[in-house]
């Protein structure tokens, strides 16, 4: 059953994943991309994540996405407007030979037998011990990874403060 | 298994079939209250008290010719009322409408599932409901409902968060994000005494979720004809209908469950309790309605980020506080 979810959701997230890329409406593009987050969403609760299939859908499809649509709607950016100028080409170029380098990493780590090693500390058995896996995250979050998720925020904090400055009309 | 599959497609059908009749007569009593409120009978020609008005509603829509302009983006077009529709619906899977009963020997919880991330659950679903509205915006190629989307998106990311916030709050006092364990919570008080601030900013910012009055910018009629259903006809624009008025009644429902102290009350069963604590929320956002005028744009955008989303945060960092000072800690 679960193996049979699996694929199911697998597929569908790499059909979605091949529409995005080669869409050619940008808003078309920007929901195939919301598919695939919900689909991850999907695995994430078939691996027993339920908290970070929620804070997926959350973040990603409701937050990041939607601002993402709002600015194609605002540029009102046209399918043809993007085909073929000679800047793009030079990005297709580059983005072929990363996406073939990052093809081959994926491939080194699967066939490297790196998912065979030895299992981590949070088996299912552990994460009901803390009562769930929310809890569980909590506790490792604000224990082990307390100092990055604290530089975390000063960097998000650094973020806002620039795109504050940045949409200032004057700086007195 | 196979009870496991009876039991929910039963409930299933049950919770939407309530859900849809309830929502039905909501439309109905919101225009006859309206009505009342401003010294006018309301609906009252179609059968006794207009009690048929909903139905002839419905035939009537569903009878219209349905038009795709021209120029739209044809499947988006399509696609964005089912979109708008569709996390509504979703919300009412963790709505907890009762306790167990016993049906023929069989323990039944009347809500589909008590999931333990219940309040990220909804606020998640909830999160997707504007992808309807932006994208019957920009779909119509009209320049009235691109100008209601983009409105209406920016109005519910800016009170998204606020809602959010002031959600923290009850889930602080409850210890948990399951909707069952917080109404246990309240067994003693409910929460609306404790978190009176938190509930002021929820319904607040869930009326602008809602696209309500006095927040309804994105359909303002004297500017924007009707915003982002402007070219929707037949029963494309009675799915958007449809998707804000079950939003109203989650909304509700979410309300009675987190500050209303769920399906407790003496004497009368909890369903019971439930619908008149539900219906008592719907009454009011109708008040608020028939009361307010709406907001200028920019009024909004001010109240939205430096009123509400202030005071949500003031709340979070105030609750621990009151917590310790009356000994929940």
């Amino acid at each position: 059953m679960e193996l049979l979810l699996f694929y199911i959701f697998g597929g569908v997230a790499v059909l979605a994943s091949l529409g995005l890329v080669t869409g050619k409406n940008p808003v078309h593009s920007a929901l195939f991309m919301v598919v695939v987050f919900f689909v991850i969403a999907a695995l994430f609760v078939l691996l027993g994540a339920e908290f970070l299939a929620a804070a997926q859908i959350l973040v990603y499809a409701g937050a990041i996405m939607v601002l993402f649509l709002f600015v194609i709607m605002l540029l009102r950016l046209q399918p043809e407007e993007l085909r073929n100028t000679s800047r793009h080409a030079f990005q297709k170029f580059f983005g072929i030979v990363l996406s073939l380098v990052l093809m081959a990493q994926i491939a080194l780590i699967v066939r490297g037998g790196f998912f065979k090693g030895a299992k981590g500390n949070y088996t299912p058995e552990v994460v009901s011990g803390f009562g769930g896996n929310t809890e569980a995250v909590a506790a490792v979050l604000f224990t082990d990874y307390l100092f990055p998720f604290e530089l975390t925020s000063l960097i998000l904090l650094m973020a806002m403060v620039g795109a504050v400055v940045l949409t200032k009309k004057e700086l007195k | 298994m196979t009870e496991f599959i009876i039991i929910m497609l039963v409930k299933m059908f049950v919770i939407f079939g309530a859900v849809m009749l309830t929502m039905t007569y909501i439309t109905l009593a919101e225009r006859k209250i309206l009505g009342y409120m401003q010294i006018r009978p309301g609906p009252n020609r179609v059968g006794p008290w207009g009690l048929l008005q909903p139905i002839a509603d419905g035939i009537k829509l569903f009878l219209k010719e349905d038009i795709i302009p021209d120029k739209a983006s044809k499947v988006v077009f399509v696609i964005a009322p089912a979109m708008a529709l569709i996390p509504a619906v979703m919300t009412l899977a963790v709505i907890p409408f009762g306790p167990a009963v016993t049906i023929m020997g069989r323990q039944v919880d009347v809500y589909m599932a008590d999931v333990n991330i219940g309040i990220l659950y909804i606020f998640a679903v909830s999160s997707i409901g504007v992808y309807g509205i932006v994208l019957a915006g920009w779909s119509s190629e009209s320049k009235y409902s691109l100008l209601g989307g983009l409105r209406s998106s920016a109005q519910m990311i800016s009170y998204e968060l606020s809602m959010g916030f002031a959600l923290v709050g009850v889930i602080m006092m409850s210890q948990s994000l399951s909707m069952v364990k917080i109404i246990e919570a309240q067994k003693g008080v409910w929460f609306i005494v404790p978190q009176f601030f938190g509930f002021i900013i929820y319904i607040t910012a869930a009326i602008a979720e809602l696209n309500r009055t006095p927040f309804d910018l994105p359909e303002g009629e004297s500017e924007l004809v009707a915003g982002y259903f402007t070219e929707y006809s037949s029963m494309k624009y009675a799915m958007f209908m449809l998707g804000e008025y079950i939003n109203i009644i989650s909304v509700s429902g979410i309300v009675t469950t987190l500050y209303l102290g769920g399906w407790s009350g003496p004497i009368l069963p909890p369903l019971a309790w439930f619908m008149i604590k539900l219906l008592a929320v719907v009454f009011f956002m109708i008040w608020v309605r028939a009361t307010y005028p709406r907001f200028r744009y920019d009024q909004l955008m001010t109240f939205g980020w430096k009123v509400l989303l202030p005071a949500s945060i003031a709340n979070i960092l105030l609750t621990p506080v009151f917590m310790k000072i009356f000994g929940y800690l």
